[in-house]
């Protein structure tokens, strides 16, 4: 600027002066004093004098100070834009803070307890939820899982009928009476050895896959493809079984408040940074297939134990699953809703041998439909009830499909519980 | 960019008037001009580490980000020679954020126990949720501009706004419906409204803000665009009634109908078609900005300061179509990167089956991850700072001797609690 005044030790200079309260530019000349900074106008006079302890930098663009009084309501402002002199002003004033500058130390706090936090949140969410759910669930009035069963069964009926047919149950009065009656017998039998906390209500309906899901509330989806796939009573029995477990456990409670519990979590915390929404999802989606397999492990035991009860061999739920379920790859596994059929299966032969059941003499793959005496149901039951969803008892039977055909649309999410892995996740 | 009701500009043409010999106080200028001085360079170095940053903290470092981003764009921002000053802290804002969450958490809960009950009830919370949203994000959308102009000081003197959130939120859900009822012709008066509100309640000291611009003329000089896009969806239309066969797409539910080769056709003719839509739309969008920033521009009343704007459509165009080619050649040298990078794994290493899908799974996320990060840096980049600063460089201010007498405004309002809702609701932005 003033090449005259670039001697080193420059203690004065010229800057630009806004007083704050006018708006006007004020061309000053600066002197640095032994404890303040003044600030003179062209006739000498001063017009500011400004103890270097009040002091403060703002936000300025490159090669330009700009101070102000600190904690001052009036925004004074002096703007120094002579090099020499803003470095002569550092000697002089020592250390100035620079105000709402984010320093590399406050960097460095934000980052470490910001990590601090999601980790506190992480931890939360995979002891604290869990627990929480635990004592709250068993607290929910059952009135109040019935009217949340009746919400989400609009919705997932809304997903799963796809309107092929006309209805989308089976087992009504198109069907054949023997049919609905022995369904309804096995069903019976089963829900008088559980202490259930709703009625269960079981219905069959159209759907190829081979799964049955439970909704809060006590109502129980059986797909028409597992009664197609099921080789005998007891298999199908040790399904229902199992989603009898999920009534049993109020699941259908518990996957709510679980979800609300963990979006709420993630979702406050996590705002919307680039990426931030796909973080929360990819979390959730963990945390909650990890607290389902859980889940999905005790409505084995309940299930298993629930036809140990009835003096039958659990082990044909183990059967069916291994049956149903391919081998998920490895990074399919912790995306995995349930866990995996071999683990379930052990689990089961685990209860059975508890139980003090011997395994069934016949060879698994020698099973046929016959059930052995005095089992759940009786032959001619057992055929009628495979015979559920054809419309009218005199037209040929239908082909049943060897493998589930995969669903168009989304199945059964975290509101309702199937007891067999989705076909898209299992023939990963 | 319309939240920064501060540029007060006047054209090149007028000549500055030569400084007063004299010494004592103030030069003198008739008009004065913008000028943006930051080098890109150090705003990209912000960006990128506030982007690594967000990053590694989840998002909490934001506020930090968008404190140092605001620092550097209106230290950087000059007006008839004197800088801008942003006087924020990102402690305020992230106070804000928390006072934010204290107040929707119990809005969150009571709507979530509004969804579990039945029927009307469930309904109406959803209807509940919405209309809370709408009217909360405009009303803390008011709020954060409130804080930004008590946090701009220009020559010691500080910007303010008045009015009430509240009735700017109603005036917006207003404007809002008008225009969606009216297929967005009703947008120039919507904006030209509610600038004109934002404006009246801008004050910088003792001076009123005022918005000129006039919802007609905007409505003249947009209304192609909207023709454009019209026929574009019209032809649209037509064109997939006439050669997209609707049975086909019908049957895709059924397992036979989704095997149907004929489906495939159908679906790429439609998505061709959404293809050709897009461009259009996307063409428009850019045209619509334009226009929209020059009018806006051109509108600003300060006291006496009548601003003048020379900013090119083209050079917003400009900025608009580089982000997105960027992004573009982001994409695909990504995606070369990673499947070389998978191709001489799976040559050289001949990983089994397991490692090889969690391999592919694995480069998926860190391409999603990369690609999301990368495209808002390109964003901030190529389109945020590039039409802030050609809309600075773009303002000349006539009338701007004036300037030397504004008086500050003695009842300095001022929020000490950041941008709070706007921040939790996604509106903060810089």
């Amino acid at each position: 600027m003033d090449p005259e005044i670039s001697v080193p030790m420059t203690t004065s200079g010229p800057a630009i002066f806004f007083d704050g309260v006018t708006s006007a530019r004020r061309t000053v000349t600066v002197e640095l004093g032994a404890s303040a900074l003044l600030v003179r106008g062209p006739d000498v006079e001063l017009l500011a004098e400004w103890p270097y302890g009040d002091l403060a930098a703002y936000a300025a663009p490159d090669g330009v100070l700009r101070l102000g009084r600190a904690e001052s309501p009036v925004l004074a402002r002096l703007e120094i834009h002579d090099h020499d002199l803003a470095a002569t002003f550092a000697a002089h004033a020592g250390k100035v803070k620079h105000f709402g500058a984010v320093e590399p130390r406050t960097r460095v706090k934000v980052v470490g307890w910001s990590l601090a936090a999601v980790t506190s949140a992480l931890l939360v969410a995979m002891f604290g939820v869990p627990a929480i759910v635990a004592r709250v669930t068993p607290i929910v009035p059952v009135r109040v899982e019935q009217r949340l069963g009746a919400s989400v069964e609009v919705q997932v009926r809304a997903m799963l009928d796809l309107g092929q047919h006309d209805r989308f149950e089976c087992g009504d009065a198109k069907s054949p009476p023997a049919s609905r009656a022995a369904f309804d017998k096995l069903v019976h039998r089963l829900e008088a050895a559980a202490a259930l906390p709703v009625p269960v209500r079981a219905t069959v309906v159209h759907r190829s896959e081979a799964n049955a899901i439970a909704l809060p509330g006590g109502h129980v989806y059986v797909f028409e493809g597992l009664i197609d796939k099921a080789n005998s009573p007891d298999e199908l029995a040790g399904v229902i079984a199992h989603e009898m477990g999920h009534v049993a456990h109020r699941d259908g409670v518990r996957a709510v408040i679980e979800a609300a519990g963990l979006s709420f979590l993630f979702g406050m915390l996590i705002g919307d940074f680039s990426g931030g929404g796909a973080a929360v999802i990819a979390m959730r989606t963990l945390l909650q297939s990890s607290y389902s397999r859980e889940t999905e492990a005790s409505a084995d035991a309940y299930g298993a134990e629930l036809i140990a009860k009835l003096e039958r061999d659990p082990r044909a739920l183990g059967d069916i699953l291994m049956r149903i379920a391919g081998t998920p790859g490895p990074m399919a596994k912790i995306l995995l809703t349930h866990p995996e059929a071999r683990e379930r299966a052990d689990a089961i032969e685990a209860i059975a041998h508890k139980a003090g059941i011997k395994p069934a003499a016949a060879p698994l793959s020698n099973r046929t439909g016959d059930a052995p005496p005095a089992g759940l149901l009786t032959d001619s039951e057992w055929t009628a009830l495979k015979r559920i969803c054809q419309a009218a008892p005199q037209t040929a039977p239908r082909a049943t499909p060897q493998t589930p055909r995969k669903a168009p649309q989304e199945a059964p999410n975290s509101d309702h519980r199937g007891a067999l892995p989705r076909p898209e996740s299992s023939r990963r | 960019m319309t939240d920064l009701a501060l540029v007060p500009p006047v054209p090149p043409p007028v000549p500055p008037l030569p400084a007063p010999v004299l010494p004592p106080p103030i030069p003198l200028q008739l008009a004065a001009i913008g000028c943006f001085t930051g080098p890109m360079r150090a705003f990209r170095k912000i960006i990128l580490r506030g982007a690594l940053l967000q990053v590694v903290t989840f998002g909490i470092y934001r506020f930090w980000l968008t404190t140092d981003a605001r620092r550097f764009l209106w230290a950087n921002t000059e007006i008839g020679g004197d800088s801008l000053e942003y006087a924020g802290t990102a402690m305020e804002l992230f106070l804000g954020f928390l006072m934010a969450i204290a107040l929707l958490v119990p809005v969150y809960v009571m709507l979530f126990i509004g969804s579990l009950e039945l029927g009307v009830w469930s309904q109406l919370s959803s209807i509940g949720a919405f209309g809370f949203l709408a009217v909360f994000g405009q009303y803390a959308y008011y709020r954060a501009r409130r804080y930004r102009l008590t946090r701009t000081v220009f020559r010691g003197i500080r910007f303010h706004q008045s009015g009430s959130p509240f009735s700017y939120a109603v005036r917006s859900l207003f404007w809002g419906a008008v225009t969606l009822l009216s297929v967005g012709l009703a947008f120039p008066w919507a904006q030209a409204s509610l600038e004109r509100y934002k404006l009246a309640h801008t004050h910088y000291g003792a001076w009123q803000g005022q918005f000129a611009g006039s919802g007609t003329r905007l409505f003249a000089r947009g209304v192609g665009l909207w023709l454009i896009l019209i026929l574009a969806l019209v032809a649209a239309g037509v064109v997939a009634t006439k050669f997209v066969d609707p049975n086909v797409l019908a049957r895709a539910a059924t397992p036979a109908g989704a095997k149907d080769p004929k489906l495939a056709i159908e679906v790429s003719k439609i998505m061709g078609i959404g293809f050709g839509v897009t461009v259009v739309a996307g063409i428009v969008y850019m045209l619509l900005q334009a226009i929209v920033m020059r009018w806006w521009l051109a509108g600003l009343r300060f006291g006496p300061l009548v601003i003048t704007t020379t900013l090119r459509k083209r050079n917003i165009v400009g900025a608009y179509l580089r982000c997105f080619l960027y992004a573009l050649l982001l994409m695909f040298s990504l995606s070369m990167i990673m499947s070389i990078a998978l191709g001489i794994v799976a040559v050289a290493a001949k990983p089994p089956e397991n490692v090889g899908q969690v391999l592919v799974i694995g480069s998926t996320m860190v391409i999603y991850l990369v690609m999301a990060i990368g495209i808002w840096v390109l964003y901030q980049m190529t389109i945020k700072l590039r039409i802030w600063r050609l809309a600075v460089d773009s303002i000349s201010l006539a009338g701007f001797e004036a300037i030397e007498y504004v008086r500050a405004d003695a009842s300095l309002p001022s929020s000490a609690v950041g941008e709070g809702l706007a921040d939790a609701l996604g509106a903060g932005g810089i």
